[in-house]
């Protein structure tokens, strides 16, 4: 039998903002790591680690510094026909006065492929709670209400692997359980999830294993299989003592 | 991908007219409307192909094309809409070509709005003296300065790949500037040299505006005019493609 291609995998990822600048930013140093598919992986550190960079380059909207290699599902990330399965939620969100909550939606469902795209979308606006924001434009919505979108937005099209930036960092406690239940549901589906993450808790209730990055270089992994609660802040304040003396 | 991209269209026009881009079409309305007014008013002869070109190429398709052209992609990268459209199956180039057809139908309407509709009702209406219309030039004239239109969104689309804001339209009007006054120069100190004079030609894609300017001195097909306004666009295009393929989609660090 073939053997499945790995759902993420990234070798030797670097990169330097303004490089030839005296203050040069060194954001990753050589990252490398393999998720399988049906995975949910955290990754954890501080802010300014690397983590939103990483995402970012793993999804070829940031290049990376020469050398690094990324493949979604076996294929580059930019070809159309990985683009067809995956989803992303970004941690900045985007605003339109002129576009509903609805046609954004909808126009997601549609380029992901779905050509009547208004049953999937009720289905995703009652699973987030979003039906009363469907009608009202992008702006007017609060933070933590955008950031729910760009989470339904992520799992329109029922995509085999899912990029998560922080996806709890404006979320009630309700809807951090909502997604929570969600993130199994997916698992279950055999859906594959990447995700970035301050929240110990969060990355400890749902992940399978988890990633430690520390000033743009990946530190340490574990599998959470069987880790008893708090195992994970544990273990992050230990590495954070051994490379910085906290 | 005919059905999404179409919504797509939809989508980016909605995205384009804001209740602030009406005001475009209407303030340019009353500015073109009052210079028609005045030259049907005050001139022996009204030439119907003559008034829509110089107020149209001089007025309403730069200041449409740079009020609708404006950031049109870095404003895109900005906010988050790029990546947000580039996470699914579109393509730079997909993205590119629709993001371009929705400022450029926001431009056409413009000038129907600004430029079009206020030479009919005052040839119609408001001239004292005689009217001059001519059915082939005034429709040779009005394609040319859609043309024209073409040209200006696909350098602000090259532009805006490549500087950030609002400085494609800096950009655009500093190499105008820049072009018009090296031309000048030229024209006034080196007229004879040969190669200085086929440089002055080179400055700037003005191919279109040139070619509206002979259809009204009378030349019924201005060919090399027309084959410079060509090649620009097609090698402008070209470069805004290609530099579509090749720009970051997030600039951003963590």
């Amino acid at each position: 039998m073939e053997a499945r291609p790995a759902a993420v995998q990234a070798e030797n990822i670097s990169k330097t903002f303004s490089p030839r600048s005296k203050n040069a930013v060194f954001a990753l140093k050589g990252v490398g790591f393999k998720i399988d598919q049906g995975e949910i992986v955290g990754l954890i550190g501080p802010n300014g680690a690397g983590k939103s960079t990483l995402l970012r380059i793993l999804l070829g909207f940031l290049n990376a510094d020469g050398g690094g290699k990324v493949s979604i599902l076996g294929d580059h990330p930019e070809s159309l026909v990985t683009r067809k399965q995956i989803g992303y939620q970004a941690d900045s969100h985007f605003r339109s006065n002129t576009v509903s909550t609805r046609a954004f939606l909808e126009l997601h469902a549609l380029l992901a492929g779905n050509p009547a795209p208004t049953e999937e979308v009720d289905g995703i606006l009652k699973h987030f709670n979003l039906t009363n924001a469907a009608g009202r434009k992008l702006s007017a919505l609060s933070k933590g209400m955008r950031q729910k979108i760009e989470l339904a937005v992520a799992f329109v099209g029922s995509p085999k692997v899912v990029f998560l930036d922080e996806p709890t960092a404006s979320m009630d406690p309700p809807s951090v359980f909502e997604l929570r239940e969600y993130l199994t549901q997916q698992k279950a589906k055999g859906t594959t999830v990447f995700f970035s993450s301050h929240n110990l808790t969060e990355v400890e209730n749902v992940c399978d294993r988890v990633l430690f990055i520390l000033e743009g270089s990946l530190i340490a992994e574990h599998s959470l299989a069987g880790t008893p609660q708090g195992f994970l802040e544990e273990s992050f304040r230990k590495h954070l003592v051994e490379r910085k003396g906290l | 991908m005919k059905g999404p991209l179409s919504r797509l269209y939809l989508i980016e026009l909605r995205r384009i007219w804001t209740v602030a881009a009406a005001f475009v079409p209407l303030g340019l309305m009353l500015l073109s409307t009052l210079m028609f007014f005045t030259s049907g008013k005050f001139s022996k002869t009204y030439d119907v192909a003559r008034f829509a070109a110089s107020i149209n190429i001089s007025l309403v398709v730069p200041l449409a094309s740079s009020l609708f052209g404006v950031a049109m992609v870095a404003a895109d990268v900005k906010d988050g809409w790029l990546r947000t459209l580039l996470i699914r199956p579109v393509s730079r180039q997909n993205y590119l070509l629709i993001r371009m057809a929705a400022v450029y139908t926001s431009v056409v309407f413009t000038i129907v709005v600004a430029g079009i509709l206020p030479n009919v009702i005052v040839t119609n209406f408001f001239v004292k003296g005689d009217v001059v219309f001519d059915l082939g030039r005034v429709l040779a004239v009005h394609g040319v300065f859609l043309l024209q239109a073409l040209l200006i969104v696909s350098i602000l689309a090259l532009l805006s790949c490549w500087v950030p804001g609002v400085f494609n339209v800096v950009l655009l009007a500093f190499w105008a500037i820049c072009a018009s006054a090296i031309s000048g120069y030229i024209q006034a100190f080196h007229a004879t040299d040969k190669w200085l004079a086929i440089m002055k030609d080179f400055l700037f894609p003005d191919g279109f505006s040139k070619s509206v300017d002979a259809i009204n001195a009378g030349m019924s097909t201005p060919i090399a005019e027309l084959a410079w306004g060509f090649g620009a666009l097609g090698a402008i295009l070209a470069l805004a493609f290609w530099s579509i393929t090749k720009i970051q989609v997030d600039k951003g660090s963590e």
